[in-house]
């Protein structure tokens, strides 16, 4: 083939030139430390660093913001449910002390342990409206509402409960009373009609509810309950507390149901809607325990309850964690409930103490029937044995129920903590990830630095050598010998 | 016997050829760097030998120089003209497709591109996620989003700029091809006047200009060249010496013939007339100046105009096909219905329709003024055009085809505009859909996010889609309208597009009317988030948005991945077909290029023959001076 001068100059150029180009690509690696400048250098390495860098960022933002929030959130949390744990566990000992002393305790005694579970009843409840930064801890979504009420509120509630036959409670009920004001009184039989009854009953959860009859339903029938109020007390009190078989009476001061023996025996699930109005301090918003309650002063509906407002995070890839406690979690309103009547029952052996001296006192009255005097006198004294004999039980059994809430409190602290722990495990694995991930994305799109020295090196020697080359080419021609 | 002066007339022919040699050597060398020029050679022959009645018979008479020949072989021309359409093709479309893909490039550390602010927003919803009532939290989301819409926006915006310089490279090259064509039809006559009647005189240095114009051309378009002799058509066996040169182009196109030429005209496309709803303005149809359509979309339009028009026009063959079905009233605004089962054209977030355009109904062109789309259950979907002049003979075009545009077979700029609108249409929905599930902190319904722009700058919220929150009965569990046609004029998903996508006003104003959970108490239940949670799963549940059929947050990895392959497809072929063409001319120079070796030699070849030549003349002039002054005087 015939080969011309202008040939061979043309070869050389192009090979200078794709060497150059081969050049420029290595130096623009060495000084962007990047192997490709745009996807199609290589797409896929372009794709692939697209992929690795949108796994980072997902990382970053799981272990810089979502999982040290979960912390935060979970670490306070945590605080405050130890601290109710601790309370309740000093409230136990509490009841074992008063429990302790059996029969043998004074009403002073007596008197001293209830102010001191009162007090401690207070403090759980103020425990239970802890807050982060405004937002309560226990009350699911509604952030923004405290736990319980923080002031005397008028807001008539409608709100549904749900009871099984488990829920059934025996209680005891001194009936005869004796009663220094009434005239009327059957003389006769005072000592004999003084009597501790059983009564049944199913408790709810609110005291001093509102009059109207409550909407009630077991296993699917509708029953209509009687409304036996018992403020007047004495006779209409003893009533109430003595249903007939197949009748419930329903006592809003006190918030208790009282079942006939035929309901108490064939019942096994009841539905109640019951309304109230009157809201003291502490009492505990209804809205947080009791799904599909309604407000209906502010006509707001409450379809779920804190337990369904659960508020979790994406801790990783494909994992959410719950991270906030509900209140039903950490107690419910049986303690308040518990220690109410214990209340109420020291009052009334109080009471009666105050019928006692009075009658002492008139037994050194002149004027007096001394006979009635006598007979009173032991009407009074079996009231108090009675009272005694019903708030040791109440005692005795309050230590069981401080054990049960105990238990509830600690599960729940336990609950946190096991959160706790997940955060810290998902935290350091993504730390890991994190740094693998970095690893895979740096080695995908950054150079080799000394294998790109390297070919540099040997790019600028082939360089050399071309021009070399070409210099000679270039020099002579036939005519320098002709 | 030969006349005694014979021999000088020997001598001299030979010194004329020598000279003649000598100067087209001379001419060879001075030309050896000019482009395109082809080695000359003189081509002589021995003269017709003189009878010459004496015992040697016949005796040369000395050398005729037939024509000054240039060395070329036209294989290797066709050859580069064929390779170098292909070399243009590919070098225009790596060119543009680089430029594509540093639109959307995110390679380096710190570029804000489309995955980063995508990952901001969701990074937004899951902040609000974690504390709901915070209001700063919900603005951050609001404006993350506008970023976004607002990247979309001006990613579309860019890909129009290329979009119309591409339009006016194309104008640019036509008018080349225009200047080319006369230019070739000047030279044709300039040619044949030299050639003619002159039997071996070649016109070179022209023939040489000729053909670089013709390299010049084959970068442009695909070229075909003929060079047919001119034949006496009463004496066919006649060699005339003329010759007609015709070149076609684009795959048989007339360009030049003889000393005639067409010319390339161009107009531009008014709204009416659009191939794509979000094509730029005034792009060129081309037609010559003869009145034929220049055929833009043919196979063998090759070269640079290949690459171009599919640049500009290139929509993946995804236009819109269908067989007519029926014709409605005859009149003003006719409509025309027609059956469509292509899967892009069955899916108003893919469409590309232009709102009003022309529609080729069997081999007819008539313009449209609106459409209405109605999908059918079978997953095949019903276009009634409206027409702007009434058709006649409608039976005879029942059960034809009919077509909006051209299917392009490449992934031009329009098929990355309407994979931006895809995508947008699919996300803003997806978004919208969640939201209007919720209550905002007022209690009202939720409303829509993402909102698009009409022409006069209103914003519109797709009332063709939702139902009127403000009426009785509204329900934001069901808050779509029961949809059974979509149309062009309408105020759906179909009318947002990456230019007119953005944040709602309504928004913007005021961050507490994004709905964040779908509880009926919102002042209540402060931080309830279930609408966020399910926006949030957008990101990479395909159930909730799919593109492609693959998660929303692969958009950028799917659109790269198309162009990266195609830039990256370009680019080795233009490097294939640059080495291919270097190697043609190559050979090309191998048998026209000039070597100053060779014509050293030749140099001093003939330098060697003139001497000798003129030597000759001297000895004859001494033998003659002999003769005739002292023999026999």
């Amino acid at each position: 083939m015939r080969v011309t001068t202008s040939m061979m100059m043309e070869s050389s150029k192009y090979n200078l030139m794709a060497n150059k180009a081969m050049q420029d690509r290595l130096y623009t690696q060495g000084s962007t430390h990047k192997k490709i400048i745009r996807p199609s250098d290589d797409p896929v390495i372009a794709i692939r660093a697209l992929r690795l860098r949108g796994t980072l960022n997902e990382l970053t933002q799981y272990l810089e913001r979502n999982v040290e929030d979960a912390d935060a959130w979970l670490d306070v949390t945590h605080d405050a449910v130890k601290a109710t744990v601790d309370v309740l566990d000093k409230f136990k000992a509490a009841c074992v002390g008063i429990g302790g002393k059996g029969t043998e305790a004074t009403m002073e005694d007596r008197q001293n342990a209830l102010e001191s579970i009162q007090a401690l009843r207070d403090q759980i409840y103020d425990n239970g409206n802890a807050d982060y930064s405004g937002r309560t801890l226990f009350t699911g979504y509604r952030t923004g509402t405290a736990l319980s009420f923080k002031e005397e509120t008028t807001d008539h509630y409608k709100i549904p409960v749900s009871f099984t036959a488990e829920d059934i409670e025996q209680i005891d009920y001194i009936q005869g009373k004796l009663d220094l004001n009434n005239p009327s009184q059957d003389w006769d039989d005072i000592v004999g009609i003084v009597d501790m009854t059983e009564a049944y009953r199913i408790r709810l959860p609110y005291g001093d509810l509102m009059a109207t009859p409550p909407t009630i339903e077991i296993d699917g029938n509708p029953v209509t309950p009687i409304v036996t109020s018992i403020a007047g007390g004495g006779a209409a009190q003893d009533a109430a507390y003595a249903p007939a078989d197949n009748a419930i009476h329903y006592i809003p001061e006190t918030g208790e149901l009282i079942l006939g023996k035929d309901i108490k025996d064939n019942m096994e699930k009841m539905e109640v809607t019951f309304e109230k109005e009157k809201w003291a301090k502490g009492d505990l918003r209804p809205e947080h325990y009791f799904a599909g309650c309604e407000s209906i002063t502010r006509d707001v509906q409450y379809d779920t309850a804190a337990a369904d407002q659960k508020m979790e995070y994406d801790v990783s890839f494909n994992q959410r964690l719950q991270i906030n406690t509900t209140a039903e979690e950490l107690f419910t309103h049986d303690i308040g409930r518990d220690v109410d009547e214990l209340a109420n029952a020291v009052q009334a052996a109080l009471d009666c103490e105050e019928k006692i001296k009075k009658l002492e006192a008139m037994k050194n009255d002149p004027n007096a029937d001394q006979a009635k005097v006598e007979k009173m006198l032991e009407a009074a004294n079996k009231e108090m044995n009675y009272h005694v004999e019903k708030i040791t039980r109440m005692f005795n059994t309050e230590i069981g129920k401080a054990d049960e809430y105990y238990a509830r409190a600690n599960k729940a602290q336990a609950r946190v903590g096991g959160r706790g722990e997940r955060v810290d495990i998902v935290r350091s694995r993504l730390t890991d990830q994190y740094a693998s991930f970095e690893d895979l994305a740096s080695e995908n799109e950054n150079i080799d630095i000394e294998k790109v020295a390297m070919d540099l090196m040997q790019a600028d020697m082939i360089y050399n050598s071309a021009l070399l080359a070409i210099g000679k080419i270039a020099n002579y021609s036939l005519l320098d010998y002709i | 016997m030969p006349s005694t002066f014979f021999g000088l007339n020997i001598a001299y022919s030979g010194v004329n050829h020598y000279q003649a040699a000598l100067n087209t050597t001379g001419n060879n060398i001075a030309n050896a760097a000019t482009k395109g020029y082809t080695r000359q050679q003189t081509v002589q022959e021995a003269a017709m030998a003189l009878r010459t009645n004496t015992t040697y018979g016949m005796a040369g008479s000395g050398v005729v120089t037939t024509a000054i020949e240039q060395v070329r072989n036209t294989y290797y021309d066709l050859r580069f003209w064929e390779n170098n359409a292909n070399l243009g093709q590919y070098e225009i479309k790596h060119y543009y497709m680089r430029q594509i893909e540093d639109y959307f490039k995110e390679i380096a550390d710190g570029q804000e591109g489309f995955n980063a602010l995508f990952d901001k927003f969701f990074n937004a919803i899951a902040d609000v996620k974690k504390y709901a009532s915070d209001p700063s939290r919900k603005e951050n989301v609001i404006s993350t989003g506008q970023n976004l819409a607002d990247f979309m926006k001006a990613m579309a915006e860019n890909l129009h700029k290329l979009q119309l310089d591409v339009n006016a490279e194309l104008e640019n090259k036509t008018r080349q091809i225009n200047g080319i064509a006369e230019q070739i039809a000047t030279l044709n006559k300039q040619i044949n006047t030299i050639e003619m009647n002159t039997d071996g005189l070649k016109a070179n240095e022209l023939r040489d200009k000729r053909n670089l114009l013709i390299d010049e051309l084959s970068k442009i378009v695909n070229v075909d060249v003929d060079e047919v002799p001119i034949s006496n058509s009463l004496n066919p066996d006649m060699v005339t010496g003329a010759h007609n040169y015709i070149v076609k182009i684009a795959g048989g196109q007339m360009l030049v013939d003889g000393y005639e030429y067409n010319t390339i005209e161009c107009t531009a496309r008014t709204d009416a007339q659009k191939r794509n709803q979000t094509d730029a303005d005034g792009l060129y149809n081309f037609q010559w100046s003869n009145g034929l359509e220049f055929n833009l979309y043919g196979k063998n339009l090759g070269g640079e105009m290949k690459a171009l028009v599919e640049l500009r026009d290139g929509n993946n063959q995804e236009n819109f096909k269908g067989i007519i079905e029926g014709f409605g009233a005859n009149g003003p605004d006719q409509t025309v219905t027609i059956k469509a089962t292509a899967s892009y054209l069955c899916d108003i977030s893919k469409s590309n329709l232009p709102p009003a355009g022309i529609i080729r109904l069997n081999n007819m062109e008539i313009e449209y003024s609106s459409w209405e789309m109605i999908p059918n259950p079978d997953g095949t979907a019903n276009y009634t055009f409206t027409l702007k002049e009434p058709v006649v003979n409608t039976g005879a075009l029942i059960n034809k085809n009919a077509s909006i545009g051209k299917a392009v077979d490449y992934q031009g700029i329009p098929y990355y505009l309407s994979q931006m609108n895809e995508w947008i249409r699919n996300f803003a929905a997806a978004v919208n859909k969640e939201l209007k599930h919720g209550y905002t902190s007022y209690k009202e319904p939720g409303d829509v996010l993402f909102v698009y722009t009409d022409i006069s700058g209103a914003q519109k919220t797709f009332g063709d889609v939702y139902q009127d929150p403000t009426a009785p009965g509204y329900d934001p569990a069901n808050p779509l309208k029961p949809v059974t046609s979509w149309s062009s004029i309408g105020d759906s998903y179909y009318n947002l597009t990456a230019f007119n996508f953005t944040v709602s006003d309504k928004m913007k104003k005021d961050s507490e009317h994004l709905a964040v959970s779908t509880s009926k108490n919102p002042d209540i239940d402060v931080d309830a988030y279930n609408v966020l949670d399910e926006i949030g799963k957008i990101k990479t549940d395909t159930k909730k948005m799919s593109f492609r059929g693959r998660s929303s947050k692969e958009f950028l990895e799917c659109l790269s991945a198309d162009m990266a392959l195609n830039a990256k497809s370009a680019s080795i072929f233009t490097e294939n077909y640059a080495n291919i063409g270097n190697s043609i001319d190559l050979q090309r120079k191998s048998v026209s290029g000039v070597d100053e070796d060779e014509e050293a030699l030749d140099l001093s070849k003939f330098q060697r023959g003139l001497d000798l030549s003129s030597k000759m003349i001297q000895v004859l002039t001494e033998v003659y001076d002999r003769l005739i002054l002292q023999t026999g005087v």
